[in-house]
C-alpha cells in the first residue's frame, strides 16, 4: 500500500505547484495579447510543473490527476515547440484543469485516492484532447502573422533556435528552481538511501515496500533532473531506477553487495548534486563507469537488451571491444588539436603507463604516441611510483594508465600510494577482469574510467582524451575557483548547502512561546522587588547585556514565522482575471512590495479579505471599457496591491482607477437602513465610506455573481480586527478608491504601557497612546450631565474614566490626582483616566482562555515581572463602551 | 508548612495515578462548607495553593479571574460562586484545582482538598430525585464510603453548564 506521508507530500506539493502555475498562466496570456509574443521560460516552466506533478501521481495511482495533467502538459507542449499559438480559450481551459485538479487534492487530502471522479476527469481529458487535435491540424493554418511557430519565435527571441529550445530551456532554469531541485533531491536521496539501509539490515521483512519507495524516488530524480537537463544524472538515476525494478521483481537478489552498489551509486549521485549546488554543472565524474557498473548488476539477458536499444548518444563503456559506437572521429576536435598541430612526435605531455605484459605497453604507447602524448612505460608499479617521486616540471605525467593483477603490487596499491602524493591524478585502468569488487575499490580510491582488456586502439585513444580534456577542464575550473577563493567567497565542500529548513510549526510556537516566558523571566529577574534600593551596578550591566541579547532573540523568533506576501498576493492574478472577465471589465493587476513579510497569521487572515475588497474593486471600482473610454481613461482599469512596512504595522493597499464610492448613495443606504441619524451632513467622508464595512450593507442596484450581498466588507473588518488591524478607505470621485488594511507587525509581542487603576493594573498598547498627561484643572470642561472634557492645544478630549468602563475600585476620583491617557484609533480620541502609570514594557501577548468567552474592552493578558497577569486593553473596544456608557 | 505538604501529597499521587485503569473510581474530595464533593481524578491535573488573581470585567460572578500557573494564564472560577453559595474569604487552606477538559484548563477555588479515594460503581447512587435548588445540575452521583456521603460532581456540567446562570436571573 502507498505510504500516507507520500500522499500528503504530494497534496502538500502539488498544491503549491498549482498555486505556482496559476498566476504565471494569467501572466502568459496577457504577454502575448499585449506582445504577442510567448514567453518560452514561462511555459516551460508551466510545462515542467505538470510534468513533475503528472509524474507523482502516477506513482500514487491517482489516474485521474495523471490523466488530466497528462493532457495539459501534452497541450502545452504544442505551444512549448511553437506549433501552436496560445488564445484565451486555452488559458480558461488550463485554469479549469488547474481548478480541478485543485478539488481533487482536497479530494486525495480528505479521502487518500482520487478515485470516483473519472467521468469528470474523462470530460476534461475530452476537452483538452479536442484542444491539442484542433492545434495540430490547424497548426498549419495561419492564425497570426506575428505569432506563427517557428520563425517569428526565432526573430523575437534571438537565442533559442527551434532545434536547440529544449535544451537551451534546461540550462537556462531559473535559480529558485534549481535550488528546489537541489533540496528536492537531497530529501529524495537521504529517502532512498534510508530505504536501501532498511533492505541491508533487516532482510527478514517484505522487501518489495522499500524497494519500491527507494524506486519511486529515484525515479523522481530521473524526471527532475530530465528537465534540469543533467544528462549524467539522469542516466545514472536511471539505470539505478532499472536496476532497483529488476531487484524488486525478484531477478536478482537483494543480497549485500548489490544493495552496497546502490548505496555508492546513491553517494556518487549525491556527490554530483553538491557539486551542482556548490555552483557546478552537476557531471558525474568516471559516470560511464558506475554505468558499467549498474549494467553489471543486470541479469545477462537484460544487459543485452539494454545494449541493443542503447542511444547513440550514450557512449556506454559495454561495447568496447566493439569500435566506440558515438563520435567516430571525435580524436580531431579533442584540445590537442591544436598540440598535434605543431609538435612533432613525443615531445606531448607525459602519460605514464604500467603492466607487466610488455607487448601491451608497446599497444598502448603507440596509441599514446598517436595523439602526441610522451608515454613512459614501466613493469611494475614500484618503479612507476619511484619515478613521479623524482619528475619535475614536464615530466610529471598528465595521467597514469595502469594494470589491476601485477606482481609486487598490485593496482589498488598503486593507485592508493598515487593519491598520497598526487591527489588529483587521473588514472585509467586496464583491466581483464570484470571484477566488480575490485573495480568498486577502484572507484572509490578515485580512478577516473577503465578499460577492459581486450580493447581496440581506438577504443583507448577515446578514454585517454576524455580523460585529458576533463582534467583540462578541471584546471580551469580550479583556477577560477582559487580566483574565487581569494576574492572572499570561500565555499564549503561536502554538505550540499541548504538556505532553509522545514520545520514543524508546533515547533515555531513553542519557541516563540518560550522567548515570551523569557523575556518575562528577564523582568522577573531585572525588576525583581528584592533588588529595590540596591545600588548594584555590575548587575545592571549584565542586566543591559541580558535585555540586548533577549531582545535580538525575541527579533528573531518573529521573523522566523514572518513570510512574505508575494504567494497571498498572486493569487489574485487569476481573481482578477476571472473577475474582470465575468464582469465585462478590462482589468490589469499591479503588485508591489510582494517581498514584504508578515506573520504567518497575517496571511493567512488576510487572504479572504483580499479577495472581497479586489473583487469589490473591479465590481464596483472599475467603469466598463466604453465608459472609460468616454471619460478619457485608458480602456484597461488598474488594480494596484501594494504591501509595505509603516510604523510597527505592515499596511497593504488596494487600489483602483475607476470611479470611486459613491459618497450620496452610501449615505441614502445608510439612512435608509437606519445606520445613522439625521442626514449624515456632520459625518466625514472616511466616515460615511466606513459604512461600507457594515454586515449586509451594499448599494449595488442587483446582486450579481461577483458581488453585491454585501457580505465581503464584513468579512474584512471581521477579519482584520481579529488581527487588531484596521481598515481605512480613501476615495476620490472619478479618481479611484484605496483600501488600506493596517495590521500590527507582531502579533505576540507589543510595547504596552503598564498602569494602574486602584488594585488592577492593566497594559495599553504604546501604539494607541498618542501621550500622556497630568490634567490641570482649568482645561477641564463639565457638561451638564458630569461629562469631562480636556483641552488639550485647543483640542477637546471627552475624559473617560478606566474604572466606569471596567467597573473597579479605583483611587483618584479628581483628575489632577492621576494621569490621562490620550489615546486615539483612527477616528477617534478620548482621554483615558488611570491613577498612575507604572511604566513601559515589552509585553508578551497571551490570549484569554477560550473558556471566558469575550470579554469586552480586552484583547488578551499579560504576565508581569512579578508573576502577576495583567490585562491588556483593546483600545478599539473600550472606545465602543465608551459610546455605550455616553449613551447610557 | 503542613498543608503545603499534604499538596505535594496530594500532586504526587495525582501523578502516580496517571495510568488510565488506575484512574477509574478514583475521586478527588474536597471541602466547601461543611460538605465533601468528589470529581473523577482524570480531569484533575493538579492543585495549587490559593494566588493572586487577576479580575476579568464583564464575566459572570463565579469566574473570579485568571492566574499566571508557571507561564499559561487560567481562568478560576469559585466553586462556592458556582453554587450560589455565600462567598468567604480565602484562606491559606483555600485551593485550587486544577481540571483539565477539551483542552482548557480551569481552576476551581475550593475551601480545602481531602484526599483520592476509590468509590466503586456499586458504591454510587443516582442523584436525588427531589431538588430544591440549581445546585443538582451538578451532580453525577452520590458516592458512598462507609457512613459518609461525598457528592460526586461533574466536571463539564459544572465547567460549561450555562443554562443555569440564565435560569437562575430568570428566577431572580
Amino acid at each position: 500500500m502507498i505510504d500516507d506521508s507520500l500522499i500528503s507530500d504530494f497534496v502538500a506539493e502539488g498544491r503549491e505547484m498549482l498555486d505556482e502555475v496559476e498566476p504565471k498562466l494569467i501572466e502568459l496570456q496577457q504577454m502575448f495579447e499585449a506582445t504577442g509574443e510567448m514567453d518560452m521560460d514561462v511555459i516551460g516552466t508551466i510545462f515542467r510543473l505538470f510534468h513533475s506533478m503528472k509524474g507523482s501521481a502516477g506513482f500514487l495511482g491517482l489516474n485521474n490527476v495523471s490523466s488530466v495533467t497528462h493532457e495539459a502538459e501534452t497541450l502545452l507542449d504544442l505551444f512549448r515547440k511553437g506549433k501552436a499559438t496560445m488564445k484565451q480559450e486555452h488559458t480558461d481551459l488550463f485554469c479549469r484543469s488547474l481548478d480541478y485538479t485543485h478539488m481533487l487534492m482536497t479530494h486525495i487530502d480528505e479521502n487518500r485516492t482520487d478515485a470516483g471522479f473519472e467521468n469528470e476527469t474523462g470530460a476534461l481529458v475530452k476537452e483538452l484532447k479536442a484542444a491539442i487535435a484542433a492545434e495540430q491540424s490547424g497548426g498549419a493554418k495561419p492564425v497570426s502573422p506575428s505569432a506563427k511557430p517557428e520563425a517569428p519565435a526565432v526573430a523575437s527571441q534571438p537565442s533559442p533556435a527551434p532545434v536547440s529550445k529544449s535544451a537551451t530551456m534546461a540550462m537556462d532554469v531559473p535559480p529558485e528552481m534549481r535550488e528546489r531541485f537541489i533540496q528536492e533531491t537531497d530529501e529524495l536521496l537521504d529517502r532512498a538511501e534510508e530505504c536501501l539501509l532498511r533492505l541491508s539490515e533487516g532482510s527478514s521483512e517484505d522487501i518489495s515496500e522499500p524497494i519500491t519507495e527507494a524506486f519511486r524516488a529515484l525515479h523522481s530524480i530521473k524526471g527532475n533532473c530530465g528537465f534540469m537537463g543533467l544528462a549524467d544524472l539522469e542516466r545514472m538515476s536511471h539505470k539505478t531506477e532499472t536496476v532497483l525494478s529488476i531487484v524488486r521483481d525478484g531477478i536478482i537478489p537483494c543480497d549485500e553487495s548489490n544493495v552496497g552498489m546502490l548505496l555508492k551509486i546513491i553517494d556518487i549521485i549525491r556527490e554530483a548534486v553538491v557539486e551542482l549546488s556548490g555552483g557546478g554543472k552537476g557531471e558525474v565524474p568516471a559516470c560511464d563507469v558506475y554505468l558499467e557498473l549498474l549494467t553489471d548488476m543486470m541479469p545477462q539477458e537484460m544487459r543485452e537488451a539494454e545494449k541493443a536499444v542503447a542511444k547513440p548518444a550514450m557512449p556506454t563503456p559495454a561495447a568496447v571491444s566493439a569500435p566506440v559506437p558515438s563520435q567516430p572521429e571525435p580524436i580531431s576536435l579533442e584540445p590537442e588539436s591544436s598540440v598535434s598541430a605543431s609538435v612533432e612526435k613525443g615531445s606531448g605531455p607525459v602519460v605514464y603507463v604500467i603492466d607487466d605484459n610488455g607487448s601491451l605497453l608497446d599497444v598502448v604507447s603507440y596509441a599514446l604516441e598517436q595523439d602526441s602524448f610522451r608515454p613512459m612505460v614501466f613493469s611494475g608499479a614500484k618503479k612507476a611510483l619511484a619515478e613521479i617521486e623524482t619528475a619535475k616540471g614536464d615530466d610529471i605525467p598528465i595521467m597514469v594508465i595502469t594494470d589491476i593483477m601485477m606482481p609486487e603490487m598490485d593496482g589498488t596499491e598503486f593507485v592508493k600510494e598515487l593519491h598520497v602524493k598526487h591527489p588529483s591524478m587521473p588514472v585509467l585502468v586496464m583491466t581483464a577482469f570484470g571484477n566488480k569488487e575490485m573495480l568498486m575499490k577502484l572507484v572509490e580510491l578515485g580512478i577516473d574510467d577503465y578499460i577492459e582488456k581486450p580493447f581496440e586502439i581506438p577504443a583507448i585513444r577515446q578514454k585517454i582524451k576524455s580523460i585529458v580534456s576533463k582534467v583540462k577542464a578541471k584546471e580551469k575550473e580550479a583556477v577560477k575557483k582559487s580566483a574565487d577563493m581569494a576574492a572572499g567567497g570561500g565555499t564549503k565542500k561536502g554538505a550540499i548547502a541548504r538556505r532553509d529548513i522545514r520545520v514543524d510549526l508546533d515547533k515555531l510556537d513553542k519557541l516563540i512561546n518560550l522567548v515570551g516566558e523569557l523575556v518575562i523571566a528577564e523582568a522577573m529577574v531585572t525588576r525583581n522587588p528584592d533588588l529595590e534600593g540596591l545600588e548594584l551596578e555590575n548587575f545592571e550591566r549584565a542586566g543591559h547585556h541580558l535585555h540586548r541579547i533577549t531582545t535580538d532573540l525575541q527579533d528573531i523568533a518573529m521573523a522566523v514565522r514572518m513570510i512574505p506576501l508575494s504567494a497571498t498576493f498572486r493569487k489574485m492574478i487569476r481573481l482578477v482575471h476571472d473577475v474582470a472577465n465575468k464582469s465585462g471589465k478590462k482589468s490589469s493587476l499591479e503588485l508591489i512590495g510582494e517581498e514584504t513579510e508578515v506573520d504567518k497569521t497575517v496571511i493567512e487572515m488576510i487572504a479572504d479579505p483580499l479577495v472581497h475588497i479586489v473583487r469589490n474593486s473591479i465590481d464596483h471600482g472599475l467603469e466598463p471599457p466604453e465608459e472609460r473610454i468616454r471619460i478619457g481613461k485608458p480602456e484597461t482599469g488598474v488594480v494596484t496591491i501594494e504591501g509595505r512596512h509603516e510604523g510597527g504595522e505592515v499596511w497593504i493597499l488596494i487600489s483602483d482607477d475607476g470611479r470611486g464610492l459613491n459618497k450620496e448613495k452610501i449615505l441614502s443606504r445608510a439612512i435608509e437602513r437606519g445606520l445613522i441619524a439625521g442626514d449624515g451632513s456632520e459625518l466625514s467622508d472616511e466616515e460615511i465610506y466606513a459604512m461600507i464595512f457594515e454586515p449586509g450593507f451594499s448599494t449595488a442596484e442587483k446582486v450579481t455573481d461577483v458581488s453585491g450581498r454585501g457580505v465581503g466588507m464584513d468579512v474584512v473588518k471581521k477579519n482584520i480586527e481579529k488581527l487588531k488591524g484596521r481598515v481605512d478607505i480613501r476615495s476620490r470621485p472619478g479618481k479611484g478608491s484605496t483600501v488600506i488594511l493596517r495590521i500590527p507587525l507582531t502579533l505576540a509581542i507589543i510595547e504596552g504601557m503598564l498602569v494602574r487603576v486602584g488594585t488592577s493594573r492593566y497594559t495599553i498598547p504604546m501604539l494607541s497612546i498618542r501621550e500622556t498627561l497630568r490634567v490641570e484643572t482649568e482645561t477641564v470642561t463639565e457638561t451638564m450631565d458630569g461629562q469631562e472634557v480636556v483641552n488639550i492645544r485647543n483640542e477637546l478630549v471627552p475624559v473617560v474614566r478606566l474604572h466606569e468602563v471596567f467597573g473597579t475600585d479605583y483611587d483618584s476620583e479628581k483628575l489632577e490626582d492621576g494621569i490621562l491617557l490620550v489615546i486615539e484609533d483612527g477616528r477617534e480620541t478620548i482621554g483615558l483616566f488611570v491613577d498612575e502609570i507604572l511604566g513601559q514594557e515589552q509585553t508578551v501577548i497571551k490570549g484569554l482562555s477560550n473558556f471566558l468567552g469575550h470579554a469586552r474592552g480586552i484583547s488578551g493578558c499579560t504576565i508581569l515581572g512579578d508573576g502577576e497577569v495583567s490585562l491588556i486593553i483593546d483600545v478599539a473596544s473600550v472606545l465602543d463602551m465608551c459610546k455605550d456608557l455616553v449613551q447610557k | 508548612m503542613a498543608d503545603k505538604r499534604d499538596l505535594d501529597a496530594l500532586n504526587n499521587e495525582l501523578f502516580e495515578n496517571e495510568d488510565e485503569d488506575t484512574m477509574a473510581n478514583k475521586f478527588l474530595t474536597f471541602h466547601i462548607s461543611g460538605q465533601d464533593y468528589g470529581i473523577e481524578i482524570r480531569y484533575v491535573t493538579e492543585i495549587v495553593g490559593i494566588q493572586k488573581i487577576t479580575e476579568v470585567p464583564d464575566m459572570p460572578d463565579f469566574v473570579k479571574g485568571v492566574i499566571n500557573l508557571r507561564g499559561s494564564v487560567i481562568p478560576v472560577m469559585d466553586v462556592r460562586l458556582r453554587f450560589r453559595m455565600k462567598p468567604r474569604d480565602y484562606d491559606d487552606r483555600t485551593c485550587v484545582i486544577v481540571v483539565r477538559l477539551e483542552e482548557t484548563s480551569v481552576g476551581m477555588v475550593v475551601d480545602t482538598v481531602n484526599e483520592v479515594v476509590d468509590i466503586p460503581d456499586e458504591s454510587i447512587s443516582p442523584p436525588p430525585k427531589v431538588s430544591s435548588g440549581p445546585g443538582s445540575r451538578f451532580i453525577l452521583g452520590m458516592g458512598k464510603i462507609e457512613d459518609q456521603v461525598k457528592i460526586l460532581l461533574d466536571v463539564n456540567k459544572l465547567l460549561f453548564e450555562e443554562e443555569l446562570q440564565k435560569i437562575t436571573e430568570m428566577s431572580e
